[in-house]
């Protein structure tokens, strides 16, 4: 008898410890950052650094508004470019397929979501970046094709496959009950999987979105590849822009010998930190607010 | 009401045959109840009714179901509309993602049933007598003027239907999910009586339900039959005894026997409904 109580008392302080370390690694992680990062801070003013477009760090200028802008909107075009296409494939794949097309489509996502992000460069750079570049051509905007309208669709060709994936499995923890349940009032199957199916499943669908976009803010190698790497503040989507993740793995370990070099980096690290955790936190909330206003998730 | 006639009906499953060359009549305005063991095409029987195997890839079916003299699986059937008249409960409720005054308002909504139809509908349900303590009058004492006062009529006329009313009055507006199973499969009655069908399929609707939820459903479907033309799949004997006015035998996809439920239950005629009635086959 004990010794159940005792292998009791065992698996709960391992599982409670495993908790507590792996809250243990982001705090110190956070900590790490802010040490590191603090040496600027001392000499200019948050705002400056946040606001300021003016990067010339051998004047011992450092402004990261570029850099900031240029993560955002590299990951809103994503965004704009990947959710109507990955849920509305999610939703043929899980509502209107034939089980051996999904098979099939399953294997594939698969098979996507594991190349390596250095390919998806490579392949942005040899057909992405000349498309961008005669479309620029055609709409009158002379360009590289290195731009944020590349780095954009790369990054919606990369998180395509976790969105659907994800939203995939989401869709199919709705129970088959739900949809017969519906079908049987005289719905149509949009209709039920609009009123019915997707509703059920918002929370997962939102849950299958920041999944894929947090992953998209710190996706480093092929937005490197074909974003064009400029420390300016982007016009159009043909010109360069050059997203945080970017410019810390440009440069780390590179230019060190600049004054506060090092620690301008590590504040990148922490603002593209910031900016993840907003975007979870931004989720959370309307997350609460549509329960609130007469949402319900089963 | 509908007549309903099963013509030679065969299903198969890839090389399975479900059910082989049925042939019935569902008499309107009662209880029919289709008995018979797990396995034996009840469940698929029921859902070839209404045409929800239509979702199932794999099933093909040879013969007609007849409604009013009119195959159901012919060329120029409206699918939505025969849906909406031969309603479906399934064996698990599941309550719609919305509260439990949007669970009935869901499909009179989808419908876009007006202000009229709602009011006919409730009508033709009053003149019956089956809204005890809840005379139309008395709904309709209600401010005729308020914004879609007609759906908070037909929400309590049809949850009263449904047995659910005196639970659930205070909290119309609270998540469906938080009722208990039973409770559900009463809301989804009310949800499937909304749309104002003249046809109610039931599969096993209280093999997930405790005693006391299953009997007030067995007790729901004794006042429904006065109004609408009741299928109740069941592998409970007891249960088939209880509710049944009209019994269907299927063994092994076969329609054994079929008969009104006096004659059935006390004077069987093949050996292998004497059989499942004794217990000694199942
Ligand atoms: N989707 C399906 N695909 C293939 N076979 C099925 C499917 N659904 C049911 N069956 C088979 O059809 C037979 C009858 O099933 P069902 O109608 O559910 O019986 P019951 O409701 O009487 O238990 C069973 O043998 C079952 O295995
Ligand atoms: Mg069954």
């Amino acid at each position: 008898m004990q010794w159940r109580y005792a292998k009791d008392w065992c698996a709960s302080v391992s599982i409670r410890s495993s908790l507590i370390l792996v809250n243990l690694i982001a705090f110190i992680i956070v900590f790490v950052l802010f040490m590191k990062a603090e040496p600027i801070l001392r000499i200019q003013s948050l705002g400056h650094l946040l606001f300021s477009s003016s990067w010339h760090p051998l004047k011992g200028q450092f402004g990261f508004l570029s850099f900031i802008v240029g993560t955002l909107e590299v990951t809103a075009i994503a965004m704009v470019l990947s959710i109507p296409v990955s849920l509305l494939s999610a939703i043929y794949l899980s509502e209107y397929a034939h089980k051996y097309f999904k098979g099939l489509v399953r294997l594939m996502l698969d098979i996507l979501a594991g190349i390596p992000s250095v390919i998806y460069g490579l392949c942005g750079v040899i057909a992405i970046v000349p498309f961008v570049h005669s479309l620029g051509g055609f709409f009158g905007n002379p360009t590289t094709g290195y731009s944020l309208l590349a780095g954009g669709i790369i990054l919606a060709i990369m998180v395509t496959p976790v969105i659907i994936s994800v939203s995939m499995e989401v869709l199919a923890a709705i129970p088959d009950e739900a949809r017969t349940s519906s079908l049987a009032l005289g719905t149509t199957r949009w209709e039920t999987v609009r009123y019915v199916v997707l509703k059920g499943s918002l929370r997962g669908i939102i849950a299958a979105i920041v999944l894929g976009f947090s992953r998209a803010f710190g996706e480093t190698i092929a937005v490197l590849m074909v974003v064009g790497n400029v420390a300016k503040i982007p016009t159009s989507l043909f010109d360069p822009a050059y997203p945080l993740p970017a410019l810390i793995a440009n440069n780390y370990g590179e230019m060190m010998s600049i004054p506060l070099y090092d620690s301008a980096l590590l504040f990148a690290a922490l603002v593209l930190l910031v900016l993840v955790g907003a975007f979870g936190l931004v989720a959370n909330i309307t997350l609460s607010r549509l329960t609130k206003k007469g949402y319900y998730f089963s | 009401m509908p007549h309903i006639s099963l013509r030679n009906l065969t299903i198969t499953y890839g090389d399975l045959e479900v059910l082989k060359g049925v042939t019935a009549d569902i008499p309107d305005r009662q209880v029919t109840t289709i008995i018979g063991p797990s396995g034996c095409g009840k469940t698929t029987l029921l859902k070839s009714l209404n045409r929800l195997l239509d979702l199932n890839e794999d099933a093909r079916l040879y013969g007609e179901i007849l409604m009013d003299g009119i195959n159901t699986y012919g060329q120029n059937t409206d699918i939505l509309a025969l849906r909406k008249t031969v309603g479906f409960l399934s064996q698990r409720p599941y309550p719609l993602p919305m509260s439990i005054y949007d669970n009935v308002a869901f499909g009179p909504r989808i419908h876009k049933l007006s202000r009229y139809e709602i009011l006919n509908q409730i009508a033709s349900v009053e003149k019956h007598g089956l809204l005890a303590q809840c005379s139309v009058e008395n709904l309709f004492q209600m401010d005729m003027k308020k914004k879609n006062v007609e759906m908070d009529i037909l929400v309590e006329c049809y949850l009263r239907l449904s047995g659910l009313w005196d639970e659930v009055k205070d909290r119309l507006h609270g998540s469906a999910a938080q009722l208990s199973v039973g409770q559900q499969q009463r809301l989804a009655l009310a949800r499937t009586l909304a749309v104002g069908p003249e046809v109610i399929l039931a599969d096993e609707p209280t093999s997930a339900l405790d005693p006391l939820s299953s009997q007030l459903i067995e007790r729901q479907i004794k006042i429904l039959k006065n109004l609408y033309t009741i299928v109740v799949v069941t592998h409970i004997l007891r249960q088939a005894r209880r509710i049944a006015d009209h019994v269907i035998f299927l063994y092994m996809g076969e329609l054994v026997e079929d008969g009104p439920a006096d004659q059935f239950f006390d004077s069987p005629k093949d050996d292998r409904t004497r059989a499942y009635i004794k217990g000694t086959i199942s």
